[in-house]
C-alpha cells in the first residue's frame, strides 16, 4: 500500500493552497455594508417599463454613468430584475461587469428604491457584478445625494 | 613595502568614496534647489533625502533650515515638529515656539503645555512600555489630546505601540479608524481580521460607516481593486481625495479629474499634482518634478506615484 509523505514540496504546496483559500474566502465574504435580504421594488417613475432595459455597460467609468453595451440588454417589462441580473452572471468575465437602467434611444435613467428599513429612497447609479460573481449596487440617497456602495442579493430586486 | 602600498590603497579607497557620498548629498541638494524654483511643496521630498547624507555641516544645516520655511509655507506642522526637535541646534526656540503655537490652535481644548507633554512621553514610549503616557491621557480625558498623540504615533510609524495603546483601556474606544490606519501600514493580514471584526461588530451611526469605509478604500487599493477602492472611499466623509488617487491608479483620467476641486494653490502634493495631471499642459510640470516623484514613490512602498511616470510614458 502506498503511504502518501508530506515531503517539503508537498507541505509547501498544502501551505500554498491555504493561502489561496484564505484569500479566495475573504472575497467571497465581503460582507462589507451588505443591504439586509428584503424585497425591495423598483420606481420607475412614469416611465414604462415595457420601454425600458437593463444593460451591461462599457466600463469608461466607475460611478456608473456610462453608455450601454446594446447587444447585452434585456427587456424589462414585467420580469423580476433579480431574474434579468441572474442573465448577466452566465457568461465569463475577468474583470467586473455593470448593469444599468436604459431607455429605448439608449438614455441612461437612475430609478430609485425605498429602502423598508428607515423608508430612505435611494437612486440606484448602477449594479456592480465582481469577478467573484457577487452584486454591489452604487446608489445616491435622494434626501442629500450622499453616495453608498451596499453589496446585495440579485433575488432581493423584483 | 607591502604596508605602504596597502596605505596608498586605503587612502584612495576611503577619499573615492566619501567623495561619492558627499557628491550623492550636494547633488540631492542641488536638485531640490532645482525643483524648488518650479514647485515649492514638491521640493520638500528632495530636501529631506538631502538630509540623510549631509555633505557638510554647513550642507545639513542649509538644508534644515530650508525645510523649516518650507514646512512652515505648506503648514506641515508635525513635520516641522519633528525637525526642530531632531534639529535643535540649528532652529532657533522662538522658531520652534511658532510651530507649537500652530499646532495648539489645531487641537481646541487642549493647552499648549499639555500637548507639549503628551509629545514627550511619546517620544518616551515603546510597546509594553507607555504606562505614564496612559496615565497622562487618562487624567487629561480630552479628546484632543489623544487625537494629537495618536497622529503623532502614526507619524512615528510606532504602530505596534499605538495599538496596544488603543486596546489598553475602554476609555479609548472609538478610535478604531486609528487602529485601522495602524494595522494597515503594519501588517495586511492583521489588516484584514480587524475589518472582518469591525464590519461584524457594526454600527448605524455615520461616523462608524464613513470611518469603516474608509479604511475598506484601503483595503482594495491594496489588492489592486481600483475601482471598489474609489467607490468605497467615496462613501467616506473623509475620502475624498484618496478616492481620486484610486481612479487615477485605475486609469479613470475623466472622472479622477472631477472627483475634487484641483489647485495650485495648495499643501497636498497629490492636488498639486492632479491639478497638472488634469490640465492640458501639466507635462512639463511633471517632467520636472521627476525625482521628487521618485522619493515619494520609495517611501509609499506599494506607491501610485511611480503611475505619474507609466502616463508620461504613453
Amino acid at each position: 500500500m502506498n503511504r502518501i509523505t508530506l515531503k517539503p514540496k508537498n507541505f509547501l504546496f498544502l501551505i500554498f493552497g491555504l493561502i489561496l483559500y484564505s484569500s479566495y474566502q475573504m472575497n467571497s465574504q465581503s460582507a462589507f455594508y451588505n443591504l439586509p435580504d428584503s424585497e425591495r421594488i423598483i420606481l420607475y417613475g412614469d416611465q414604462d417599463t415595457s420601454a425600458l432595459f437593463l444593460c451591461s455597460q462599457d466600463q469608461k467609468r466607475v460611478f456608473g454613468k456610462n453608455s450601454a453595451n446594446i447587444k447585452d440588454c434585456y427587456a424589462i417589462g414585467g420580469n423580476s430584475i433579480g431574474d434579468l441580473l441572474g442573465e448577466f452572471m452566465v457568461s465569463q468575465h475577468s474583470t467586473e461587469k455593470q448593469v444599468g437602467f436604459y431607455t429605448q434611444d439608449s438614455r441612461q435613467i437612475h430609478p430609485a428604491w425605498i429602502e423598508p428599513k428607515g423608508e430612505e429612497s435611494f437612486l440606484i447609479l448602477s449594479f456592480v457584478l465582481t469577478r467573484e460573481k457577487v452584486w454591489f449596487v452604487q446608489a445616491l440617497r435622494k434626501r442629500d445625494k450622499q453616495y453608498f456602495y451596499f453589496k446585495t442579493k440579485k433575488d432581493s430586486w423584483k | 613595502m607591502n604596508g605602504w602600498l596597502f596605505f596608498v590603497f586605503f587612502t584612495l579607497t576611503y577619499s573615492l568614496s566619501t567623495k561619492q557620498i558627499y557628491s550623492e548629498g550636494s547633488s540631492v541638494f542641488q536638485k531640490a534647489y532645482e525643483v524648488e524654483k518650479t514647485s515649492t511643496l514638491l521640493s520638500i521630498p528632495l530636501y529631506e533625502n538631502s538630509l540623510m547624507r549631509p555633505d557638510s555641516p554647513k550642507g545639513e544645516k542649509a538644508a534644515v533650515g530650508r525645510l523649516f520655511i518650507l514646512y512652515k509655507k505648506h503648514k506641515k506642522w508635525v513635520e516641522a515638529l519633528f525637525l526642530g526637535s531632531r534639529y535643535s541646534k540649528f532652529i532657533a526656540k522662538k522658531d520652534r515656539d511658532i510651530v507649537w503655537e500652530s499646532i495648539g490652535s489645531l487641537y481646541e481644548g487642549a493647552t499648549i503645555s499639555e500637548l507639549q507633554t503628551a509629545y514627550q512621553l511619546v517620544f518616551a514610549s515603546k510597546p509594553n512600555q507607555f504606562d505614564e503616557l496612559q496615565s497622562f491621557l487618562l487624567q487629561n480625558q480630552k479628546k484632543s489630546i489623544l487625537d494629537f498623540v495618536l497622529l503623532i504615533i502614526y507619524r512615528k510609524k510606532e504602530f505596534e505601540l499605538g495599538i496596544q495603546l488603543l486596546n489598553s483601556d475602554p476609555t479609548f474606544v472609538g478610535k478604531s479608524l486609528y487602529e485601522g490606519m495602524y494595522w494597515q501600514k503594519s501588517n495586511s493580514d492583521e489588516f484584514r481580521i480587524f475589518l472582518e471584526k469591525e464590519l461584524k461588530r457594526g454600527s448605524g451611526s455615520d461616523s462608524f460607516q464613513s470611518d469603516t469605509s474608509f479604511l475598506l478604500g484601503y483595503f482594495f487599493r491594496s489588492k489592486g481593486e481600483w475601482e471598489h477602492s474609489a467607490r468605497f472611499f467615496r462613501m467616506s466623509s473623509r475620502g475624498k481625495l484618496e478616492s481620486a488617487k484610486s481612479l487615477f491608479a485605475g486609469g479613470y483620467k475623466e472622472e479622477t479629474c472631477k472627483a475634487i476641486p484641483l489647485s495650485q494653490n495648495t499643501n497636498e502634493e497629490w492636488v498639486l499634482l492632479l491639478y497638472h495631471y488634469c490640465s492640458s499642459n501639466g507635462k512639463e510640470f511633471l517632467d520636472i518634478v521627476q525625482p521628487s516623484l521618485q522619493i515619494l514613490a520609495k517611501r509609499e512602498g506599494k506607491d501610485l506615484y511611480s503611475k505619474f511616470r507609466e502616463e508620461d510614458s504613453q
